[in-house]
Formats: structure tokens, sequence, C-alpha cells
């Protein structure tokens, strides 16, 4: 019954069940997959299967009404340890992992092992994962370490080699739109969100809110203008992303979404210039137009791996807003 | 907590005493662990919520582990508190309960209350929504939580066990904690290991550059004991025990189980988890032969080797020992700080030892120890480890530093 809570990974699920059955649970999981699909969901679930007290011996599944699964809900069973990154921060610290390994060289407090889960593994700088090597490396009896990531590239190799890797599936387009409605999102958003999201309901949801879509619109007609004001622009996204919030993590974050977005828009307006190629426009001059639009969507992608790379936020949005106007007015040009 | 809460079912509604807001309470027949009602005497329900605050979570926890928790059954109270790691229990007198049940008690808030509070008898009136704090002439409301989401702390129910008197234990903890590692990879070493036999209990604490060993006869009931294991117990729970033993002639009982250890005394239950880990094979540092024997006196030993450790440095935390026919003397040198020398006469007569120590892990040892305890020092020469002893089976064993 507690699985049916994990939507859309039926067969990581079943992996886990046979595993679980046959006796060959490893010691370690690295969990991968786009972010916003369950997988943290999923590890804490298996935390609490793993620790429940009245579950059938054979059977991996939570009862959900023990006092050891009421704990895991509320975070305080003694044997289940989550870390992440804290809020607002884009790093785990290596205090938070010194804790964690503190608590896994304590002996379970209530017999049924220790489980530990590390959220947004890709997060752990060397320092912290080398903290962690040794706990990997020779877990105490009877313990599970999830961590929870999105690609191999990102993790670092040490801590690769040490996890067996569960890959998670993106969502499929269906059950989105249910748990999109399930969470409430309004039926006219669903479809473009869908298209958004590959997947990822938590990218779906972080895409839900109306005025992402309105400050979307309102730097699409800035850019269309006869002449833009690029500063203005520019200012007018520092602006949007401070209301994000006052630390770097959620407005880099808040930035990630406009690019986004605005990758979409111009992917719309590339297929609008495909479907116009019949008529009786020169080739070259169409060619041009196309290159333009995949340059601009070029150099959203490159402003959004900056963002990963920690650029400074305001020196990258200035750049990326100027770049972004010369290309449009030199594609106004050849048009 | 035996009983089921299914939150939100069976409810009816009850007026908020203070903000006149209407909440859920829940109905009679299912009001164990949701609902409580009890009356406290102030003085000594302050005092037990004092003591267990010793326990609460620090930092770095959930939120609901810097409370209190609270059970009441018929006629008596617990309060507990833990950090998951170490907890305690304790069982709060004159009690007078209404409604069994159990509630979560933020910790400084009612220390805070019951301290400023002038009543003599106090109200405890709680639910999963708030809790509520009532005297003759003021009234207190706290936010509530769901006490089944605070982890219990485990009781005392063994009938196998050690027992030993509060001041014996307190000294041996003091005569080894000191020597645990803090911070080491090896966690086993960051606790003190426990050895019980059919007569005596033992202590052992190392970080590798020292142990300490101490040995007391204890009387075991039952069959109780940790032959072919090496419990571990973290260095936390015996700071925590030795400030929860106030009595020296109170009677410990110690139940050690494969995964958690306990201790009891009138009043209290201390729970611990064990460390993991295979403990170091402490036997095979403590040296066997010496060429040398020297007896001194804590007290006049301690002195000397303070006075000349005034003058080590960071770079030099070193006292050289120069052990000659009835003299003793200290010397240390910083290249900032200046030269120290002191002498010290002593009884011995044998050949000349020249070895250098940390003061520092010396010094540790001898301030744990009564001023005029004798002490034996067994050495070898200047690499191998010193072995000082006393006549009641403390035992340090420290390294030379070259």
């Amino acid at each position: 019954m507690s699985w049916q809570k994990i939507r859309g990974h039926d067969r990581v699920v079943s992996v886990f069940q046979h595993v679980f059955r046959s006796g060959r649970l490893a010691h370690a999981y690295l969990f991968l997959g786009p972010e916003g699909i369950g997988k943290r969901l999923f590890a804490r679930e298996l935390a609490k299967a793993l620790l429940c007290e009245q579950r059938q011996p054979e059977i991996l599944e939570a009862c959900d009404r023990c006092s050891a699964c009421q704990l895991v809900d509320a975070e305080t069973h003694p044997d289940f340890i989550e870390t992440g990154p804290p809020e607002g921060s884009m790093e785990i610290p290596i205090d938070a992992i010194r804790a964690l390994c503190h608590s896994f060289s304590l002996k379970s407090a209530r017999g049924q092992g220790k489980v530990a889960v590390i959220d947004h593994s890709d997060e752990l700088n060397e320092e912290a994962g080398n903290c962690f090597l040794k706990t990997l490396e020779e877990p105490p009896p009877k313990s599970l370490l999830l961590l929870v990531g999105t690609t191999p590239d990102r993790q670092l190799p040490t801590l690769v080699s040490r996890c067996q890797l569960i890959r998670f599936a993106p969502l499929a387009n269906g059950l989105l739109a249910d748990l999109l409605r399930e969470h409430g999102v309004d039926d006219r958003l669903i479809d473009r969100l869908i298209q958004q999201s590959e997947g990822s309901l938590g990218q779906a949801l972080a895409l839900a809110d109306p005025a992402l879509w309105e400050f979307r619109q309102k730097l699409v007609t800035g850019l269309k203008q006869q002449r833009p004001d690029k500063v203005a622009l520019a200012k007018d996204w520092m602006l949007f992303v401070e209301e994000a919030g006052k630390e770097s993590a959620s407005q880099r974050r808040c930035s990630k979404k406009i690019i986004r977005l605005l990758v979409d828009h111009f992917r719309d307006e590339l297929h609008a210039v495909c479907r116009t190629a019949e008529q009786d426009e020169p080739y070259d001059n169409h060619a041009a137009r196309e290159e333009r639009i995949l340059a601009m969507i070029d150099r959203l992608l490159e402003a959004d791996h900056q963002i990963d790379r920690r650029v400074q936020l305001v020196l990258l949005v200035e750049a990326l807003v100027n770049d972004l106007v010369d290309l449009r007015l030199a594609n106004a040009v050849t048009s | 907590m035996s009983s089921e809460i299914v939150p939100g079912k069976k409810q009816t509604a009850k007026a908020f005493p203070l903000t006149g807001k209407t909440v859920g309470t829940y109905h009679d027949d299912n009001l164990e662990g949701t609902v409580m009602k009890a009356f406290f005497h102030r003085e000594g329900f302050l005092s037990a919520c004092q003591l267990a605050s010793a326990a609460v979570a620090s930092r770095d926890v959930k939120p609901i582990l810097r409370n209190l928790k609270a059970v009441a059954d018929d006629g008596s109270c617990t309060l507990m508190a833990t950090d998951l790691e170490i907890g305690i229990r304790l069982d709060v007198r004159s009690v007078k309960v209404e409604e069994a049940g159990a509630a979560i008690l933020p910790t400084s808030q009612t220390v805070a209350v019951l301290r400023e509070s002038l009543d003599e008898e106090l109200e405890l009136d709680a639910d999963a929504d708030r809790c509520l704090l009532r005297g003759k002439h003021n009234e207190f409301e706290m936010p509530g939580e769901d006490p089944d989401n605070f982890p219990d702390v485990p009781s005392f129910s063994a009938e196998q066990y050690h027992e030993l008197q509060a001041g014996v234990l307190r000294d041996m903890i003091r005569r080894t904690i000191f020597a645990a590692a803090t911070e080491n990879p090896r966690y086993a070493v960051t606790g003190i290991l426990w050895e019980l036999d059919n007569e005596s209990a033992r202590l052992v604490a190392t970080d590798g550059r020292r142990l300490a060993v101490t040995r007391h006869a204890a009387v075991c009931h039952g069959d109780h004991g940790t032959k072919g294991q090496t419990p571990v117990v973290p260095t936390k729970a015996m700071a925590l025990l030795d400030r929860v033993l106030s009595d020296p002639d109170e009677i410990v009982r110690i139940c050690i189980r494969p995964n958690d250890v306990l201790f009891k005394t009138d009043r209290a239950t201390i729970y611990s988890r064990l460390v993991e880990g295979r403990y170091p094979d402490y036997k095979a540092v403590i040296p066997k032969k010496c060429n040398a024997k020297i007896p001194l006196v804590v007290g006049p030993f301690l002195t000397a080797i303070r006075q000349s450790a005034i003058m080590t440095d960071d770079e030099s935390k070193r006292v050289s020992f120069r052990f000659d026919k009835n003299n003793l003397t200290l010397q240390a040198y910083g290249a900032k700080t200046g030269r120290a020398k002191v002498e010290l006469p002593i009884d011995y007569d044998g050949k000349t030892i020249e070895i250098n120590f940390d003061p520092k892990y010396l010094l540790e040892m001898l301030r744990v120890l009564d001023p005029e305890t004798s002490l034996t020092m067994e050495l070898t020469d200047n690499n191998t480890p010193a072995h000082c002893y006393t006549s009641d089976h403390y035992t340090y064993v420290v390294m030379p530093v070259s």
C-alpha cells in the first residue's frame, strides 16, 4: 500500500523488492534521473520499508502504521538520517556530512539497521565527499546509504565507483498531467507545462507560477521593440529574481526558470520560421534568420551553464540581455 | 506509546482557553496519548525539567527534539529528552494525574515558567494542538505537537545487570573520559570501552597516544557481562551520567545490551546507543617489562610538571624528564618563551633514564587523582611507553615524544 505513493517508478520498486527478497541488497545506491521526478520520495519510502517494524519479513513494504513508520515520517527516527544542502544554499556543508557519519557510527537504536539519504549528491564538494568515503567504503553492518543525484558526470567519481547506480526515468506525460491536476494546477497551463518539464513534476510545478509566465511575456515584448532598452531589461530581470529570495541560490534557480521559458519561446519561433519556408523568400535570407534564432538559443543555454558554474548573476544577466538584443537587432536587419 | 492515534478522527470541538479559538480535541474513547492533564508540585517538576534538559538536543536536529516529552499514566509521570544518540528518563514525583496521556513541552519556556511561578502547584493540560500550564493567577499557552513524533526513551526493566556506587562510577568516568579521542575516523576510540565480569567493572579509553584503564569491584546480578563483546559508550553519554549523579552513595544499575546501554539511578534512567566498530586490543599496549620502577606522589609530581610546562611553547610541546639517583630533573625550552628547570627529590637509585613527554598527557592524568595518592611509573627507555599505575587499579600508559 505504501508504494502506491510512488508514481511512475514501478520498475524500480519491483527491482528493489526482488533484490530484497533474494537478500542481495547492496550497501550503497546512487539514484540518478532528472530533478523532480520522485527519487528522494522513493529513497524515503525505501528507508521506511526497511525500518518498518510490522511488515511481513519477506515483503519490502512499509505498514505506515507502526511507530517506526511514524517516526520516519516525522524525521525523528533514530536510525534514519537525511541530509542535503540547507535552504538557500547550493552546497552540502561538510559539517552535515560529519554529523551523518557520526550518527552512522552508532549502533542501530531500534535494531532494524540504519538508512541514510543524501539528497542533491551533485552538490557534494570534494572535501565533503572525502569525509564520507570511509563510511561509504566500510559501512557498518545492516546499514544502507542512498545518494540522490541527477547525472553520473555531476557526481564525484570516487563516490560513483562505490555505489550501485539506479536510474529513474522521467514521468510519462499522461501521469504528469494527472499529478499536475492533483496539485491543483490550472488545466490551461498543463499542456504547456508538460512540454516544458521533460517529465519532471518538480520542474512543472516550479514553472506553474503565473508571475513567471507574465515576466517571460514582458521580456519577449521588450526584446521585440525597435530599440530594446538593454539596461532596463537586465534591471527588470534582477528585480524579478530578487523577489524570489535573498539568497543567491534561489535567485539562480529563478533565473534558470526564466531562461528555460525563453528557450521555449525561441523554439516556438524557430518552428514558425521553418513553417513559413515555402513562401517566396530567398533561401539565404531565410537560413540566416534560422541561424540567428539558433544563436540566441545557444546563448541562453550558455547562460544556463554559467549559472551552474556560479558566475556572478548580475554580470551574467547583463551580458545575456546585451547579447540577446544584439542578436535580435542583427536578425531584424537581415530580415 | 502503546496506543495508536489517528489524527483528524473522532474529534469534538473545544474552546481554546486563551484565544477563544476552536480547536479539535479527541473523543473520549481515544484519549490516551493525545490529551494529558495533571497537577504538578512546582519545585519537584522544575528540578526534573532542569535535569532532563541536560539531554535535550542542542542543534542540528529536528525541532521537536528540542522539547521534553511528558508521559503520564495512572498516578505517575515520566519526563523524557533525547537527541537520538543519548536520552534521559526521569520520574516526576508528587503528581496528580487527571487524564493519562502524553505531552510535548518546549524546554526553555517550561523551565522559565516553573522558575518564575510562585504557586506551589501547577496544572498541565495538553493536547496535540497546544500545551497549557496554569497556576492560580496565570496561564501559559504553548504550541503543541504530536507526542508520537517524539521517540520514546527505553525504560530500565532488566533483571540482569551490574551495580556500582555512584561515587565510584563517577570516579571511574573521570579517570578515563579525558583520554578518549575527540575526532577520529576510527569511531570506536571516541567512546569508553566497558568490560563487565562477575566481580568487577573495567573502563578503558584511548586516543592512540595514551591509554587509561580503571577497574573496580562491582556487584553482578544474574547472568550479565560483556564477554565476547566490546561495548563502547559515547563520551557524550558518560559526561551526561557524570552530571546526573549527585549522591555518591546511591546505587547505579548498568545494563549493557547488544546495541545500547542503560544506567539507572533512583530517579533517572540514562540511555545511550553504543558505538560501532571493534575496539583496539588495549592489553597489548600495556608494557610487561621495565628497566626502572619509580615511586612518585601525585601532588608534588603534578606541581613540578606544571612549573616546567610554563616554558613550553606550541612548537616544543615537551618536557624532558631525567631520572637520576634520588633526583628528577624536568627541563623545558621554548624559542620564544624561555627555559625552565625544576628538580624534585624521588626515591630511586637505578640507572639514569632520560625521556620526553608532552606535559598535557601527564597533567590530565594527574589532575584526576587525589594529590596524596602514590603512583608508580615504570620506564624502559626513551622510545617505549611509560606505564603508570596506582594501588587502586588505575593504569595509564603514555607515549614519549622524541
